[in-house]
């Protein structure tokens, strides 16, 4: 790997390194490259990789070899209705923040510099604030003798108080709440980066308002959108505090489930195959997402 | 020409800052007509209130009599192409092209059969099914391109479409933008900056100085008898040296400072000549000059202090007496034996235009 300018610099340097030390250690390092990413491969190893595997590896082996945990998990009823309750869930939460979390993000950055900031300071000051703190608060908005039914019945909408929480409908509303800014960000980046010029030429293309919403704004959001979505529905998939406190016992979703069985039932095993089935999922929405919108394949065109 | 186009004293206000004051223009139908003039000096304003994507200050804009300001951008029926890319990303070529009539809610047939046309239009038939990305940026003008002309629009305005392209793929571009003039008769008003481009484009030409326009003219006249000293400067290289006009039906000149062309009796200092860099010969002052005295009218002398050799032509660059420098432009076998520091005589080669 020696080379011509290499072997020029090399005489010009003094002292006694006559081959030229710097395109040697250049050649060394050149080659080295996998030896330099050592470290960080350790690191995964060590804080991600080992984990899973221990994870994998106890869900199969407790208490005694085998896939037993996984068809417990999958047969039993009670089990199964926790599984479909997180994936409801996780869904439902994921529209609805798709579909509150869009407008907000076009209203900001449709807004001028003062209200963008004002509505973006906002949802910071929501989001830096402790999540134990704003799902109580919700807990206390939305009770029965709370402020949203007793704020509906004196303005005589309702005789009767709705039931707000301790169900699924309080779980989606903290939770919509909470990942909302997950879907903000990313959607109002995607927006940004839109060219004004593209919904101006397709004006003069003859396309109104709503045509050019439709058919040019919208789909170059699809990914901003995508990128939100997934990460909002990963996010609920192993949320914990917002469904223990605003939820109640018919709306138990998976991380609940699996502290309940590592803590009071000491079922390892067990806890550890709900784990693994969160983990499979989450892997498996990231692939889906990677598959449908890789930035890479749509960046060589064609179809 | 009768109007078909009527630009009636247009003025467009940013805050303080005017972009465009008082501008006139009557354009004919197919007539392709550029705005010509150096950056920030209004062109794109102009050709954005007529598309209708700003709204004039004051004044009116009138297509076939009618006032187009009540339109919107959508409604007006004209075509835009922009100087970046704004083809829409995730759809390809062919339905790119095809968005307008779609828009228009033409029928699929009629679809087609333009869209096949407007492919082999900007020859691009290969490509129909190619998303913008994959297409390098010559290829995405020439579909902004058939897309602004796909519904027939009864005029295509653009905005420095070429100015991001390299020199070679212009030249090929402007040809083509030339041959769709001439078979679709479509007006076209083009904005460019770069005066070679609107000398090979147009009909007329616009020359835009700080929101106004200086002068509105065939590419001919705009070189040959420029309105002002700023249209003589932008367009073709100006050699300006100050002159008294001798009569009107004759223009021969006197010049400035001794600089005489050697007709007698003419009061120098009034007013100024224009000379092109190629309205002179160069002749060494020591080989027949004899032959060029007083008697002979229309030489200039002067001292060379510069040769420049551009290939085709070389570039002499002669200080008069006076001081003033004139630049001039040659073929190369004629000048082999000149050097700097010679004394040459410059042979006037048709009377200088006078700037009014
Ligand atoms: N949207 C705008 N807001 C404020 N000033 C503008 C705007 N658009 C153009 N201008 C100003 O108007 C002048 C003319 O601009 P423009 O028409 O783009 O010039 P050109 O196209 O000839 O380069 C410039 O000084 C520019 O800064
Ligand atoms: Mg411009």
């Amino acid at each position: 790997m020696q080379t011509g300018p290499d072997k020029t610099r090399s005489v010009q340097l003094p002292g006694p390194a006559p081959r030229g030390w710097r395109a040697a250690l250049r050649a060394r390092l050149e080659g080295a490259t996998a030896t330099l990413a050592i470290p960080a491969l350790l690191l995964v190893l060590f804080f991600f990789l080992l984990p899973v595997a221990l994870l994998l590896a106890r869900s199969i082996l407790e208490p005694e070899a085998g896939l037993g945990n996984y068809a417990e998990l999958l047969q039993s009823g009670a089990y199964r209705t926790v599984l479909l309750n997180t994936f409801t869930i996780a869904s439902v939460v994921t529209v609805v923040t798709v579909l509150i979390g869009f407008p907000v993000a076009w209203l900001i950055a449709v807004s001028n510099r003062f209200w963008g900031m004002a509505l973006l300071g906002l949802i910071f000051i929501s989001m830096w604030t402790s999540l134990l703190t704003r799902s109580f608060a919700w807990l206390i908005l939305l009770q029965s003798n709370g402020v949203i039914n007793r704020m509906l019945k004196g303005l005589g909408l309702i005789s009767e108080p709705l039931s707000l929480v301790n169900n699924m409908t309080g779980v989606v509303i903290g939770m919509t709440y909470i990942l909302l800014p997950f879907v903000i960000f990313p959607l109002l980046s995607t927006m940004r980066a839109i060219e004004p010029g593209l919904l101006r030429a397709a004006a003069l293309c003859g396309a109104n308002r709503w045509q050019c919403f439709l058919h040019v704004f919208l789909p170059a959001c699809v990914p901003g959108i995508a990128a939100g979505a997934l990460m909002v529905f990963v996010m609920s998939l192993g949320y914990f505090i917002t469904p223990v406190m605003l939820g109640g016992s018919s709306t138990m979703m998976l991380a609940e489930l699996i502290v309940h069985l590592v803590q009071s039932l000491l079922r390892w095993g067990l806890g550890a195959a709900a784990a693994f089935i969160l983990f499979a999922i989450t892997l498996a929405a990231y692939a889906l997402q990677l598959r449908l919108f890789d930035p890479l394949r749509s960046a060589k065109g064609g179809r | 020409m009768t109007a078909w186009l009527s630009i009636d004293a247009l003025s467009k206000s940013f805050g303080q800052s005017i972009a465009v004051r008082d501008v006139s223009l009557e354009i004919g139908r197919g007539e392709f007509v550029t705005f010509l003039g150096p950056s920030g000096s209004g062109k794109s304003t102009l050709l954005y209130m007529i598309a209708g994507l700003e709204t004039p200050s004051t004044g009116d804009i009138r297509l076939a009599g009618d006032s187009l300001l009540p339109v919107a951008p959508n409604l007006r029926n004209i075509g835009m192409v922009f100087q970046r890319y704004t083809l829409i990303p995730h759809l390809t070529v062919a339905e790119n092209i095809a968005f307008p009539m779609k828009m228009r809610k033409w029928d699929r047939q009629r679809q087609k059969r333009r869209l096949e046309e407007m492919l082999a239009l900007v020859r691009l038939e290969e490509f129909a099914d190619r998303r913008p990305n994959a297409l390098s940026g010559g290829q995405q003008q020439r579909v902004a391109l058939a897309r602004a002309l796909a519904y027939e629009p009864e005029m295509l305005l653009m905005d420095e479409p070429l100015a991001a392209l390299d020199q070679s793929l212009k030249l090929d571009l402007q040809r083509e933008i030339r041959r769709i003039h001439d078979s679709t008769g479509a007006t076209i008003l083009y904005v460019t900056h770069d005066q070679e481009e609107a000398m090979r484009l147009s009909d007329r030409i616009a020359v835009f100085h700080n929101g106004t326009v200086e002068q509105f003219a065939t590419p001919g006249e705009i070189y040959q008898k420029p309105g002002s000293a700023f249209v003589a400067g932008f367009v073709g290289h100006s050699n300006l040296l100050p002159a008294e006009m001798f009569d009107e039906a004759h223009p021969a000149v006197a010049l400035a400072g001794g600089d005489s062309t050697g007709t007698p009796g003419l009061q120098p200092g009034k007013g100024a000549a224009l000379f092109r860099p190629e309205d002179f010969t160069v002749l060494r002052s020591d080989t027949g000059t004899a032959a060029l005295t007083a008697a002979q009218t229309g030489t200039i002398t002067g001292t060379i202090t510069d040769i420049v050799f551009l290939g085709p032509v070389v570039e002499i660059l002669v200080r008069l007496a006076s001081g003033a420098r004139i630049l001039v432009r040659q073929a190369p076998d004629l000048t082999a034996d000149l050097r700097p520091g010679d004394q040459v005589s410059l042979r006037i080669l048709r009377q200088p235009w006078i700037l009014p």
